[in-house]
């Protein structure tokens, strides 16, 4: 396929196309196979690339009808009761897990404490700047443009902060954060990482704690970043308890960088 | 003979024996139940997604086979994140649509999970294989970041540039992503 065509396939996969050009790019899809899955596939990598949801239909072809048949059988059907019956005795009461968590989390904190603070008599101001260069990349920050066309204050002092302009950033910042009663959680992240730039990190960490408040799909950034506040202030000991927090939990963002990053330190 | 399965809970969960289920329940359902409280989900949602991803795991694995490159515990929780995450654009969706949402019929949607996580992994997978520009530069564009910012940041003379660049990254990929044998199964 020449790149003339691609470019084409770019065009109406964006919605760039005018409705002419789309009706007629339509009909030549109907006539070319070949066409039609490459803008399939076009499509599915915008949707991977953009995290949002991937609609396609499902083919019709032997792996899928394979697919069917196992999970309209009898096997299916006994294992999935099985799965059901493991997960009402495992319910578990709330009040018994609750308090078992805080009493481990205790634990742990103490353990850490005690270890971070034997830790920092060794570590070394150089050290952990040349640590800090290494891990810390802006592109851990969330987008700020696709989450809707009235944070205008916002884009700006993202643009502003991508242009290494942090005065302006944090300033656009704060009026976005006056304007709107409920801020993008993205916002905290950019905020904090300004007021870091501008070695302010107590502020800085205040607003990483706000993110990981928010309750947002990217909340557990908030902790990678805090971690980073840390590092930079040359607060190894808090930089480690947080990062021990992250590599405690599979899911929590950079999760094995921060394992990587807690032996380095150790 | 059971198809290519490269960890051994797999087996096991392909057996039904309810030890390994009891171990995910213990060791990861709560990690997952906290993560989807964190994200617009209750308990109940928490419940259903983590048995419909294992029982989507169990019936891709029976049918195909799943070979996993990381510990099973991240692996699993991945297939739950990715299929929370499912649900919740799908919410949005009918949000969007008034309420009005699609009648599909179960089987349907469990195999078409099953398709778009088999998609996401492929697609990691052909990602990894492209220059660690190429990969930066691609998430950047599909971040929505101006191309101004791209310019500057990855030191393109012009915004056409930038364009030519991203548009030969996303063509590797998708060529990538052709080339490889599973993508067939997936369309």
């Amino acid at each position: 396929m020449n790149d003339e065509l691609q470019l084409k396939i770019e065009q109406y996969v964006s919605g760039s196309m005018s409705e002419l050009e789309a009706r007629d790019f339509e009909k030549l899809m109907e006539t070319n196979a070949e066409l039609k899955s490459a803008v399939a596939l076009s499509k599915q990598i915008n949707f991977h690339l953009s995290e949002t949801i991937d609609d396609s239909v499902v083919p019709k072809n032997e792996y899928t009808e394979k697919l069917k048949s196992f999970i309209e059988s009898e096997e299916a059907q006994e294992l999935k009761e099985t799965l059901q019956s493991v997960q009402m005795e495992r319910r578990v009461p709330k009040l018994r897990s609750k308090r078992r968590r805080i009493i481990l989390a205790a634990a742990a904190a103490v353990i850490i404490f005690l270890g971070s603070a034997i830790g920092l008599l060794f570590q070394t101001e150089q050290g952990t700047e040349q640590l800090f260069a290494q891990y810390y990349s802006t592109d851990d920050l969330p987008s700020v443009i696709r989450r809707g066309a009235t944070n205008a204050l916002l884009e700006k002092g993202a643009i502003a902060f991508q242009n290494e302009n942090f005065p302006d950033a944090l300033a656009y910042f704060k009026e976005y954060e006056a304007s709107t009663e409920e801020p993008d959680m993205a916002l905290y992240l950019y905020k904090g990482a300004t007021l870091m730039e501008l070695s302010n990190y107590y502020a800085a960490i205040e607003e990483f704690e706000m993110a990981i408040d928010s309750e947002s799909i990217d909340a557990t950034k908030g902790f990678w970043f805090k971690a980073m506040a840390h590092l930079k202030s040359g607060d190894v000991a808090n930089a480690k308890y947080v990062l021990t927090d992250i590599s405690r939990h599979v899911w929590y963002y950079n999760h094995d960088k921060a394992k990587e990053l807690l032996e380095k330190l150790e | 003979m059971l198809p290519n399965t490269n960890h051994i809970q797999i087996q096991k969960l392909l057996q039904g024996d309810e030890d390994t289920i009891r171990l995910l329940y213990d060791s990861l359902f709560p990690k997952f139940a906290s993560y989807v409280k964190k994200n617009r989900g209750t308990y109940s949602d928490a419940e259903e997604t983590f048995q419909n991803a294992l029982f989507q795991l169990i019936a891709r694995a029976k049918v195909n086979g799943v070979s996993i490159n990381t510990s099973f515990e991240a692996y699993v929780f991945t297939v739950c994140k990715n299929l929370w995450f499912k649900e919740l654009n799908k919410r949005k969706k009918e949000v969007r649509n008034d309420g009005v949402f699609e009648l599909k019929d179960e089987t349907e949607d469990q195999v078409a999970s099953i398709l778009a996580q088999e998609r996401w992994e492929l697609f990691e997978d052909m990602l990894a294989k492209l220059s660690e520009k190429c990969r930066l530069l691609l998430k950047d564009y599909f971040n929505k970041i101006p191309y101004n910012v791209i310019v500057k940041k990855f030191s393109y003379a012009t915004e056409n540039a930038a364009f030519q660049r991203v548009f030969k990254c996303k063509k590797q990929l998708a060529e990538l992503v052709k080339n490889s044998s599973k993508y067939n199964q997936l369309t």
